[in-house]
């Protein structure tokens, strides 16, 4: 197996685990990790995406997958304000509790 | 010009709005920072203009924002030529007088410090939508314009009414949008690029064909009808109001509402190449029939700030329709002179209407005024002043401006057009007499108003005075004005044809004498209008011709009813969606597995 292959199936899992954490846990905590692996798995796709069969990286896919790094930082930010926003109201982690803001 | 000012122009209220939570640590700072932000800014596109006056060739400094080798290069580029050049000074010269004029009129706000943010990074989008070289950043700008608008409209957002209204914005000019970036997409498809130049110097060479692009410029009229709140899709600026007056006068009058008219104006060469006659008709009677239409609104409303609103869209009327006529003979200069009278008139108007709005706490209903003359005597010539000149009265500016509208519909043989300019002429003047008449004139008509103490602080007087001052001033630059947007290197030069200052004297009585029976004179007086076949018609017009109630029958309740049907299966649970994703993702990959095998 080359390393594309490996690079590739690396980040498929770390999609995976992260939709699996989305979908199995209700604490608000556990979900903004779960959209950490799940982004950061992403990155790991493109930047393998990038790479050459000389072993070197297109110098555009890094600066997007640093791009992407940045974003997910503030994606995590912004999810825990909203979580410590939400625990104040509603005194609880339990996603559950945000089903009344449906539509 | 100053060092780096194309660029400077638009960075510098952007930067310095992303530094307002700093500047707002210290109240006094608070206040003063973003008005010398805004003059800085109008000080930096001011002194472009030396370097536009002298004529072609213009400068396109660029810089490599966006490189993927073998993919695409996006440069960041300006424009520095007459367009858009005029086009800052106003955003600048203006936005930094409805910046200080905002120190008084929001001085003691709850959250001042997120509306000098948004009005600063308004600015700052603004001068970049108009100075930027290519569609990309036009269209990101255009979002922005439209972000501050939302916010700003929304400003007081514990009134139900201002949060309804900057979401009604929002989603209305949305419609147009997602038409401006279609149109965007098909240009970059067959050009490869997304710059101006590109695309002219692609269409120059008959690279591209025409009838590739022939889509293109109708999608874009749609953007720009949305933008500058042309008909059908007008319906959101009158309820835009619902914001406090400076961002009225700076983003529903001034500024924003003529991103369309620039993008028109900005790409017309497109039209001129893919289908002219087709375009140019289209644009005059989008013009033609919006300006005739709300301006009849506007002879009904009595809110002081919708009959406001119903002008700026019917003016913007004139200005599609002077682009209309104007384009065909290859320059732009009708759409932006008049563009420019209006700046300065609407912008006048809207602030001598926010005083009283503020002094009598947010009430702008005009059959509970009257008599305010006394109160507020700057502000009673500031509006008279504002009044004459969008009726165009001489010697204001929009007389002139009007006046060559009509001229230039009876050098085009188009005299269709010209019975709306005038007709719509007659009704502004008439709408205007009626706004002082009810606001300034007679008794005080209510409780709140015999109360309430009009004050005048001079920060909001200044820029009252300077805006009265323009008035006058900008009028008589009609024909250095041509010289500046490059009419005269087309062979065109600026005149007054006698014939069309008859017209503008015609349409000056017929639109004073009404006012003056009705109002005045009172015979007929106006309550007998509510009656009978007159009481129909003024129903329609103060329902704004059942538009929005059609739209909310048809758009909002059946879009609703039709979507009731899909609520269950959205059951808020994240766990049960993200479980549905993922069921999904697998099923995906496993007919990929089995039937993708080809690749």
């Amino acid at each position: 197996m080359d390393v594309a292959t490996i690079g590739f199936a690396g980040g498929l899992l770390l999609i995976i685990l992260g939709i699996y954490c989305l979908a199995a846990k209700s604490n608000m905590i556990r979900l903004i990790l779960g959209v950490e692996i799940l982004t950061n798995g992403a990155i790991v796709v493109l930047v393998t995406f990038g790479a050459t069969p000389l072993g070197a990286l297109n110098p555009a896919i890094i600066s997007l997958a640093i791009l992407a790094v940045g974003v997910g930082g503030c994606i995590a930010a912004v999810g825990l304000a909203i979580v410590i926003q939400a625990f104040k109201h509603y005194r609880t982690l339990d996603v559950r509790e945000l089903k009344r803001l449906r539509w | 010009m100053l060092p780096y000012a194309p660029f400077l122009v638009w960075l510098i209220p952007l930067v310095a709005s992303a530094l307002m939570p700093l500047a707002a640590l210290n109240r006094r700072v608070r206040d003063i920072y973003p008005v010398l932000v805004g003059f800085v800014t109008a000080a930096f596109a001011l002194s472009m203009i030396p370097d536009v006056a002298t004529g072609p060739p213009y400068a396109n400094p660029q810089i490599t924002w966006l490189a993927i080798p073998g993919l695409i290069t996006v440069n960041i580029g300006v424009m520095v030529d007459p367009l858009s050049v005029f086009m800052a000074c106003i955003v600048a010269g203006i936005g930094s007088l409805i910046l200080l004029y905002s120190t008084g009129y929001m001085a003691g706000e709850e959250g001042i410090t997120r509306y000098w943010f948004f009005m600063l990074l308004f600015i700052g989008s603004m001068v970049g939508l108009v100075v930027v070289d290519n569609f990309l950043w036009l269209y990101i700008f255009w979002e922005m314009v439209g972000l501050c608008s939302y916010a700003l409209i929304g400003f007081w957002y514990k009134r139900p009414e201002a949060r309804k209204a900057g979401f009604k914005a929002f989603v209305v000019t949305r419609i147009g949008d997602v038409f401006l970036l279609v149109g965007i997409i098909l240009v970059f498809l067959s050009t490869g690029s997304f710059a101006f130049k590109d695309l002219h110097g692609a269409l120059e060479a008959f690279k591209v064909l025409p009838f590739a692009l022939s889509a293109a410029p109708f999608l874009m009229l749609m953007g720009a009808i949305g933008k500058s709140a042309q008909l059908p899709l007008h319906t959101w600026l009158p309820d835009a109001m619902e914001g406090p007056t400076p961002v009225s006068a700076l983003i529903h009058a001034a500024t924003m509402v003529k991103a369309g008219v620039y993008l028109m104006a900005r790409t017309h060469f497109i039209y001129m190449d893919v289908a002219p006659d087709l375009w140019l008709t289209a644009l005059v009677w989008v013009g033609a029939v919006t300006a005739l239409i709300t301006a009849t609104m506007g002879l009904t409303s009595v809110d002081i700030k919708r009959v406001l609103a119903y002008s700026t869209i019917s003016q913007i009327g004139y200005m599609m329709m002077g682009l209309g006529l104007g384009a065909g003979a290859g320059f732009i200069f009708l759409s932006q002179f008049h563009l420019m009278s209006h700046a300065v008139f609407k912008a006048l108007l809207f602030l001598a209407a926010g005083v009283l709005v503020h002094s009598l706490h947010g009430m702008r209903d005009m059959r509970k005024m009257g008599g305010l003359w006394r109160d507020a005597p700057v502000t009673f010539y500031a509006t008279i002043v504002g009044v004459l000149a969008l009726g165009g009265v001489p010697p204001f500016n929009g007389f002139w401006s009007k006046d060559l509208i009509f001229a230039a519909a009876m050098e085009t043989g188009n005299y269709a057009a010209l019975a709306f300019a005038v007709i719509t002429a007659a009704i502004t003047l008439a709408y205007g007499l009626r706004l002082i008449i009810l606001t300034f004139m007679g008794e005080k008509r209510s409780e709140e108003v015999r109360k309430a103490h009009i004050h005048e602080p001079g920060v909001m007087k200044v820029p009252l005075f300077i805006l009265a001052s323009l008035c006058f001033i900008t009028g008589f630059t009609g024909e250095g004005f041509a010289g500046f947007l490059g009419a005269a290197h087309n062979g065109i030069t600026f005149h007054v044809e006698p014939l069309s200052v008859g017209l503008s004297i015609i349409a000056i009585i017929v639109g004073a004498l009404p006012v003056y029976l009705v109002y005045v004179k009172r015979s007929p007086p106006p309550e007998s209008f509510a009656l009978g076949g007159w009481g129909a018609i003024q129903k329609m017009l103060s329902q704004g011709y059942y538009f929005d109630k059609f739209y909310y029958a048809v758009f909002v309740d059946g879009l609703k009813a039709a979507v009731q049907g899909f609520r269950k299966s959205h059951p808020g649970i994240l766990n049960f969606n993200m479980s549905l994703i993922l069921g999904g993702i697998i099923v995906l990959t496993l007919l990929l597995l089995t039937f993708g095998g080809a690749w």
